[in-house]
C-alpha cells in the first residue's frame, strides 16, 4: 500500500517537474518557434507556438544568404574551437602527465604556481595579452586567439587530477619492459585517460565556441570573427527583425545543442568531477 | 602598470611613472562606486537565489522523478547555449511594449508593467533573472553529483525512526551538501561575474550606466583610448573573489579527490 502511495507520489512530481522544466526552456522554445514565423506574427499576443503561417525556410535563406557573412563566421567559428581544443587536449595532457607521475625538481612548486595563477582573472591580462600579441604580429589574427587558447590550467589541473588516480603499477611494468616516458604516456596514459580527455575535449569546445570576449578583443577584422562576434553584427544590421535574429541565434546554438546532447553524458560527468567552472 | 600613465600609440618609451595617481583618477570616478554597487547588488540576489533553487531543484530531481537524465539535461541546455544568442532572445521577450513577458502582465491586469532592461530601475532585476536562469543547470549537475555520493540507507534508517521528509532534508541530505553548496557558491559567483557579464547582455548601450559590471566594459572604454593605467580597477575588483576561489580548490580536495578516484576505481 504504502509503496503504491509512493509511486503515485512520484509521478506526480514528475509530472510536476516536467512542466516546470518545459517552462524554464520556454525562452528558448520562444526562440525556435520565432525563427519559424513571418515577422509580423513574432510578437502576436498570446503567442502562437506553432507557427500559423511557416517562414522557416525563407528565414533561413535570408540570414544564411544576408550581407552578413554567416557561413564564414561559421567556418571560422569552427576552425577556432577545434584548432583550440585539439592543442588544449595535446598540451594540457602533456604537462598534465608530467605533473602526476614525473618525478623532478620543483615539481610541486610548478603546480602551485600554476594552481595559484588560476586566481587571476582573465580580464586582468588583457592589456598584457593585447600588448604580447602586437609584439608577436598575432594581433587580429586566428593564430593569437589559438595560440591563448591552447594553454589551460584549469584542464590541466583537471588531467592531473585524475592521472594521479591511475596506479603507478601500470607504469612500473612499462618501465620494466624497457618503454621511455614517450611511449608510457602515448601507450599507457592516453588510452586509460580516454573519458576524462573526451571531456576535457568536449567542454573546451563548448567555450571555444561560445568565447565572445577573446575575439571582441583580439579581432578586427570582420573576416575572422566567429559566431558570437557575427551574431552580434548581425544584430545591428537586422535590430528590428525579430524573427531573423531568432533564426540567426537558433543557427548559433544548434551545433552545439547537438554536441551536447550526444554527448551529454560526458559533459555532466566532467561538470560534476571537477565542479567546473564558467 | 597599473602606477604609470601610458599612451600606448606612443610606445614603449611613453610609459611614465605616475605613482598612485591612477588609484585618486579610479576612487574619483563615482561610475567606479556605481559599478562596485551594482556588482555587489547582483551577486548579492543572484548567487543566494540561484543556489536554493537549484537545492531545491536537484534534490527532487535526485531521488522525487523517473527520467533523471532528461531533467539533469533540460536543465543544462541553457547554460550550453551561446551568451550572445541568450541576450538576443531575452531582450526580446523583455521588449517594453510587444514583448512576450510584458504581454502577459498586461493581461493579469498590470496597466504599466515595467520597462525592464529599457528602464534603469528595472534593468538589474531583468539581468539578475536571466543570469540565475543561465546557470541554474550548472549547479544542480553539481549538487546532483553531491547527492549521488549519500547512501539510501540513512533515508531508510531514517523512515524506520519515524522522520519525515522534512527533517530527512534537514539532517541527512542538506549536511553534506553544504560543501557543495560553498564550491559552486564560489564558482558562481565568480563564474557569474565573469562569464555572464552584464555588458554582454541584450541592451548593453541604455542600460550600460546601470550594469556597468565594474569589469570589461571599463576596460572596453579604456582599450580603444589606450590608457592602460585604469585596469588596476579590474584588479581591485576581482581580486577579493578570486582569492576564495583559491583557497577553496586548495582548502577543499577531499571533495574532489574523492570524486575522482571514484571514477577510476
Amino acid at each position: 500500500m504504502m509503496t503504491r502511495k509512493r509511486k503515485a507520489f512520484k509521478w506526480l512530481t514528475t509530472a510536476v517537474m516536467g512542466a516546470i522544466s518545459v517552462l524554464f526552456l520556454t525562452p528558448l522554445i520562444w526562440m525556435a518557434s520565432s525563427a519559424a514565423k513571418y515577422e509580423k506574427d513574432v510578437m502576436v499576443y498570446p503567442i502562437q507556438w506553432i507557427p500559423a503561417h511557416w517562414n522557416f525556410a525563407n528565414n533561413f535563406k535570408e540570414v544564411w544568404m544576408s550581407n552578413v557573412p554567416f557561413g564564414l563566421f561559421y567556418f571560422n567559428s569552427l576552425k577556432l574551437a577545434a584548432a583550440m581544443t585539439l592543442l588544449t587536449l595535446i598540451v594540457s595532457s602533456m604537462s598534465a602527465f608530467a605533473l602526476a607521475k614525473l618525478r623532478f625538481k620543483g615539481r610541486n612548486l610548478a603546480f602551485g604556481l600554476l594552481l595559484s595563477l588560476m586566481i587571476i582573472p582573465n580580464e586582468a591580462t588583457l592589456v598584457p595579452r593585447y600588448l604580447l600579441l602586437k609584439w608577436f604580429h598575432l594581433y587580429n589574427s586566428h593564430m593569437g586567439l589559438i595560440v591563448m587558447g591552447m594553454f589551460s590550467i584549469y584542464f590541466t589541473y583537471l588531467l592531473r587530477q585524475f592521472m594521479i588516480g591511475i596506479h603507478q603499477d601500470y607504469l612500473e611494468a612499462a618501465k620494466m619492459d624497457g618503454a621511455g616516458y614517450t611511449l608510457i604516456f602515448l601507450r599507457i596514459m592516453l588510452p586509460l585517460c580516454k573519458p576524462i580527455l573526451a571531456t576535457v575535449g568536449i567542454i573546451k569546445f563548448i567555450w571555444s565556441w561560445n568565447d565572445y570576449q577573446g575575439p571582441l578583443i583580439f579581432l578586427i577584422r570582420k573576416e575572422l570573427y566567429p559566431i558570437p562576434l557575427g551574431m552580434q553584427l548581425f544584430k545591428s544590421e537586422f535590430a528590428d527583425n525579430v524573427s531573423l535574429t531568432m533564426m540567426a541565434s537558433l543557427s548559433a546554438i544548434v551545433p552545439l545543442l547537438v554536441v551536447f546532447i550526444v554527448l551529454q553524458k560526458q559533459v555532466i560527468q566532467g561538470i560534476s568531477l571537477g565542479g567546473v567552472k564558467g | 602598470m597599473s602606477f604609470c600613465d601610458w599612451n600606448l600609440v606612443g610606445g614603449l618609451s611613453a610609459i611614465e611613472w605616475v605613482g598612485l595617481d591612477n588609484y585618486r583618477a579610479m576612487l574619483g570616478d563615482d561610475k567606479i562606486f556605481m559599478a562596485l554597487k551594482n556588482n555587489i547588488a547582483y551577486t548579492a540576489c543572484v548567487v543566494p537565489v540561484g543556489i536554493v533553487l537549484a537545492l531545491l531543484l536537484s534534490v527532487v530531481i535526485h531521488s522525487k522523478v523517473y527520467g533523471k537524465e532528461y531533467f539533469k539535461v533540460a536543465f543544462f541546455i541553457p547554460y550550453i547555449s551561446s551568451i550572445v544568442a541568450i541576450g538576443a532572445v531575452w531582450s526580446a521577450l523583455f521588449h517594453p511594449s510587444q514583448g512576450p513577458i510584458n504581454r502577459f502582465l498586461i493581461g493579469l491586469g498590470i496597466a504599466n508593467p515595467p520597462k525592464w532592461l529599457a528602464d534603469t530601475n528595472y534593468s538589474l532585476t531583468a539581468i539578475i533573472v536571466i543570469a540565475i536562469w543561465a546557470a541554474l543547470g550548472y549547479q544542480i549537475v553539481i549538487f546532483i553529483a553531491g547527492l549521488s555520493g549519500i547512501p539510501e540507507e540513512l533515508y531508510e534508517a531514517a523512515d524506520i525512526d519515524g522522520a519525515n521528509q522534512a527533517q530527512q532534508f534537514a539532517r541527512i541530505t542538506l549536511p553534506p551538501a553544504r560543501p557543495h553548496a560553498f564550491l559552486s557558491d564560489h564558482h558562481h559567483a565568480d563564474g557569474l561575474l565573469q562569464s555572464i557579464r552584464p555588458d554582454r547582455l541584450p541592451d548593453r548601450r541604455r542600460a550600460e550606466r546601470v550594469l556597468d559590471g565594474a569589469r570589461v566594459s571599463h576596460l572596453r572604454r579604456r582599450l580603444p583610448q589606450f590608457q592602460n593605467g585604469l585596469c588596476v580597477g579590474h584588479l581591485l575588483a576581482a581580486l577579493p573573489n578570486r582569492r576564495r576561489d583559491h583557497a577553496d580548490h586548495v582548502e577543499n580536495p577531499t571533495n574532489e579527490g574523492r570524486g575522482m578516484r571514484g571514477r577510476t576505481a
